[in-house]
């Protein structure tokens, strides 16, 4: 989740409130497709991929794209909050108010780790995580698409001189991230149900992660969602639950107050951007 | 190989560029002068594609170019140093110049492309011993000439310099001209050099025009133009740096 926002970050320096609609989508899709059309699971896991590609290309092209020449990063992040209400409503009246679920990927029972209990889902999340990390890692830093969708965020008037199709990166942005999104909504479903309406506290909380974490870092995102979800259960297992996800907004807060690069995110970085 | 006829852009409904006409030959060094919002960098930004004209025609190698992308036209052989550099400063000094052969660069191309840094690293060797920095730690100078590294990896046959003297200091301006001389020859390369630094661009150019408010008001040779009264008057007098030496 807070990997989705890095993506659309990297590229256009927006942010992208609807991150947490892909997820929900990746979610639902998969609930679809597996459930009600009855595919077999590569299939229907491919199938929910292209939806949410399709979906992040529609949304870019409609509701970005126009707005590009204006240059305005408030509005375009406006925007996204509207495409997440829009998305938010066509998912409700499609499947209705309840949550769905699906079983897990792998059937087995759960390994025990130090006295917990991991459920061989959580694994899989975990491990689709990583290698997203990777992936991207290496897409970001290694290839020249990568360093172009980045160069695209740091100055696109000095990106299109390089020959570099700006608009074009731009779409391909949003189709990573709703395709990072989705998955990462495929895979957490069977632990935590997906419902309609989820996206706006996934897109908190990712945000959340991605900033503590230090926008536009990967790794980044990844610890900062760790830390949070450590935070968060702790808060519920001694606190009481109704603060957990109040703690996501408190530690943002606390964090854009005193470490405004995150914490992995490098001063130099965020200076030179600003420059 | 350039020729520009009767240009006119509008912002908005402001008139900025009033049927502008000039032209490049193969192998020229042409200079344009002309003071701060003459239309220098609209005329540059123009011909790279990013601003459409509303009328007129420009021209390169025989094929009408006007309002073609600004991907096409970095393709076909014109490559800008834009106006304060625009680096990407939070990427390396080798990320940039690698950016700045994206248009051509295709698998199995890696190797040539390679060599080309190694080019652009032997006429600016300060850059190679920072390739590893991030582009935004190198002082003035250096950035101006990762942006002139990075326009060259495009290897274009037309470069568009605007005012690479900008920001830099005197002794270093005259390091970058220097370096624009030897390009000019070494790499055959055709130039056209937007400048505020008239005295200094004009010893190196073979060409020049100044613009005023839009228009082009006179045009001619170094030698003329440095002894023209008008522009002597408008542009050599206050005209603060010292000789270029080539
Ligand atoms: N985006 C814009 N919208 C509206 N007007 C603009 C825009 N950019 C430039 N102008 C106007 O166009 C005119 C020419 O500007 P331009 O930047 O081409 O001048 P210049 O000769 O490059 O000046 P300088 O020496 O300061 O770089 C100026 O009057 C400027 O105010
Ligand atoms: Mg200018």
């Amino acid at each position: 989740m807070g990997i989705g926002f890095n993506i659309i970050y990297n590229s256009t320096s927006i942010i992208n409130l609807a991150q947490g609609e892909f997820v929900v989508i990746g979610g639902l899709g998969m609930w679809y497709f597996l459930e009600a059309v009855k595919l077999p699971f590569p299939l229907a896991f491919i199938s929910t991929i292209v939806v949410a590609a399709v979906a992040g290309l529609l949304m870019e092209r409609l509701t970005i794209r126009p707005l590009m020449k204006k240059l305005d990063l408030l509005l375009m992040i406006m925007v996204t909050i509207s495409v997440s209400i829009l998305i938010r409503g066509l998912l409700m009246f499609k499947f209705g108010k309840e949550p769905y679920t699906y079983p897990p990927f792998t059937e087995g029972e759960p390994i025990v780790l130090f006295g917990a209990v991991i459920t061989q889902q959580i694994l899989w999340v975990i491990g689709i995580t990583f290698l997203s990390i990777v992936l991207l890692y290496l897409f970001f830093n290694k290839t020249l698409l990568g360093r172009a969708m980045k160069a695209c965020s740091i100055d696109a008037k000095a990106a299109r001189l390089m020959g570099i199709n700006v608009s074009q990166i731009v779409m391909l942005s949003f189709v990573i991230s709703a395709v990072v999104g989705a998955i990462g909504g495929i895979a957490i479903t069977p632990i935590s149900l997906m419902e309609y309406d989820k996206g706006p506290m996934l897109a908190v909380k990712g945000f959340c992660a991605a900033i503590v974490g230090g926008l536009g870092k990967s790794r980044g995102a990844v610890f900062g969602g760790f830390l949070l979800g450590i935070v968060e259960s702790l808060t519920a297992g001694y606190l009481h639950s109704g603060f957990k996800d109040a703690v996501a907004l408190l530690i943002l807060l606390f964090v854009l107050f005193f470490k405004p690069a995150g914490i992995f995110g490098s001063k130099e970085a965020m200076r030179l951007r600003k420059l | 190989m350039l020729r520009i006829k009767n240009l006119d852009v509008h912002y908005g409904k402001l008139y900025i560029l009033k049927k502008v006409s000039l032209h490049i030959k193969k192998g020229e060094l042409v200079t344009i002068l002309g003071s701060n919002g003459a239309g220098k960098t609209t005329l540059l930004n123009t011909i790279s594609g990013l601003i459409k004209p509303t009328s007129g025609e420009i021209v390169f190698e025989d094929r009408n170019i006007t309002g073609m992308e600004p991907d096409k036209i970095v393709k076909i052989g014109i490559s800008q140093v834009p106006e304060g550099r625009l680096i990407f400063k939070t990427l390396t000094v080798e990320e940039n110049l690698l950016l700045g052969s994206y248009h051509r660069y295709k698998i199995g191309r890696k190797k040539e492309i390679k060599n080309d840094m190694e080019t652009i690293y032997s006429l600016f060797p300060k850059l190679k011993d920072r390739r590893k920095q991030l582009a935004g730690t190198l002082s003035g100078g250096e950035q101006q000439m990762l942006a002139i590294g990075r326009a060259l990896m495009s290897k274009p046959k037309l470069l568009l310099l605007d005012e690479p003297s900008m920001g830099v200091a005197p002794n270093v301006v005259k390091e970058i001209f220097v370096h624009l001389v030897e390009l000019l020859k070494s790499l055959s390369l055709t130039m056209l050099l937007v400048e505020q630094n008239a005295k200094s661009a004009l010893k190196i150019a073979h060409r020049g025009y100044v613009i005023e408010t839009g228009r082009i008001v006179l045009e001619g040779s170094s030698e003329d133009l440095l002894s023209n009264k008008d522009v002597q008057r408008a542009y050599l007098g206050r005209d603060l740096d010292a000789e270029v030496i080539i």
